[in-house]
């Protein structure tokens, strides 16, 4: 998985953005969201990505995986993802 | 708060390297033509010093265009710099000078898109409102940009002389292998302004435009073949502006930042200022009134936009 062609992702202060270039639209994202794209940024399989962010952010109580399986699942939707 | 105050620079950068150009288009609303180079241009160091800049506050998106981008003699350092480091480009040409060594030099940057005026169905109206330019080599060079595998974008920009064949030049865009086709009203800058009254379309024309338009849209599969032309005017656009002011730049030849294409007020000079600076500048005025106002003024005042070339700083205001 890896950001697709047209798409663009710089880090911000409260997250980060990403800029789909041939719409010229831009999503913002919270700190959690911008961590999973992050990972994604290189180009490594969803299940490494879900892995790396679970590991940083689990905590009791928190089902991150299936919250970034999720997030991830709508960036591929909307195109900013691709395989 | 709008978007804009929480970046820490600028998303797009819309780079015009220059006037000069091999044409003199009626509608051009930089007033570019041959001969037009601004005495103080950015240099070929200092276009060089921008580009640094502009990837160190890792910009993802920038447009060159003009004038005419391609008869810049650093043109192929700045594209090919800013393409190394990873940014997407679009670059606005005439498509005089697009040959297949360029088109394959082209199709090594990561173009988002490379976007050629086709503002005629015919050699003989086409000449009309472009006069020194060829449709024969502007079509050629979007057969090359094509074969290359570079995305096209065709622009039309609609006027008296050339509105009755836009339907044909639509066919001819999505003919030679365009993902878009964009238009919009005619603006009221710069060339075009002082030659308002010959090339204005009519209200009815205008409407029977916006009629094919909306139309010709429905019959294409978007993710094939698109038609744009929202925002349709210049007021639309900058009642956009006012709601949500974009994270773009707009870079003058010289090195001065406007605040927005139909506005001639300038917010910075990247030959002084460094980048970051100029946009805190930018965001700045786009969140006082100063702006907000003279945008408002625009919108209610459409002839305003004929002065949009006459830069004024907004620093001393």
């Amino acid at each position: 998985m890896k950001l697709a062609k047209y798409t663009k992702f710089r880090e911000e202060k409260f997250g980060g953005v990403l800029f789909e270039t041939r719409s010229e639209k831009v999503y913002s994202l919270n700190a959690s969201a911008a961590a999973i794209v992050r990972e994604a940024v290189p180009g490594i399989g969803e299940d490494e990505i879900i892995e790396r962010v679970t590991r940083r952010f689990s905590s009791p109580g928190n089902d991150i995986a299936s919250e970034a399986r999720l997030f991830l699942a709508d960036l591929r939707q909307k195109g900013l993802l691709e395989d | 708060m709008s978007l804009i105050d929480h970046l820490r620079a600028p998303l797009f950068l819309s780079w015009q390297l220059t006037r000069e150009c091999d044409l003199c288009c009626l509608h051009c609303c930089t007033e570019s033509a041959p001969g037009k180079r601004l005495s103080g241009e950015l240099s070929r160091p200092e276009a060089l010093e921008l580009v640094a800049e502009i990837i160190v506050r890792e910009v993802p998106y920038v447009m060159l265009c003009g004038g005419e981008p391609l008869i810049v003699p650093h043109f192929w350092e700045v594209a090919e710099s800013l393409g190394h480091a990873g940014i997407q480009l679009k670059i606005e040409t005439n498509g005089q000078r697009l040959d297949d060594a360029v088109a394959e030099r082209m199709s090594r940057l990561p173009l988002r898109s490379l976007q050629i005026s086709l503002d005629g169905a015919t050699e003989e109206v086409y000449g009309r409102q472009r006069p020194g330019g060829s449709l024969g080599k502007a079509h050629a060079a979007c057969r090359a940009a094509v074969r290359f595998g570079i995305p096209l974008e065709v622009t039309f920009a609609p006027t008296r002389l050339n509105i009755h064949e836009s339907d044909r030049v639509i066919d001819q865009a999505f003919e030679l292998g365009a993902f878009r086709f964009n238009s919009g009203g005619l603006m009221r800058i710069g060339t075009a302004a002082r030659m308002w009254d010959k090339l204005e379309p009519t209200e009815a024309q205008y409407q029977r435009f916006r009629e094919l338009l909306e139309r010709r849209s429905r019959e294409f599969d978007r993710k094939q073949f698109e038609l744009c032309f929202e925002p349709f005017s210049v007021q639309d656009g900058l009642r956009q502006s006012l709601g949500q002011p974009p994270a773009t730049l707009l870079i003058l030849p010289n090195g001065w930042v406007k605040i927005a294409a139909a506005l001639p007020y300038v917010c910075g000079d990247l030959r002084r200022d460094n980048l970051a600076t100029v946009w805190d500048v930018y965001r700045r005025f786009w969140n006082g009134d100063i702006v907000r106002n003279i945008a408002a003024g625009a919108i209610a005042d459409a002839s305003l936009h004929a002065r949009a070339n006459d830069w004024q700083s907004l620093m001393a205001t």
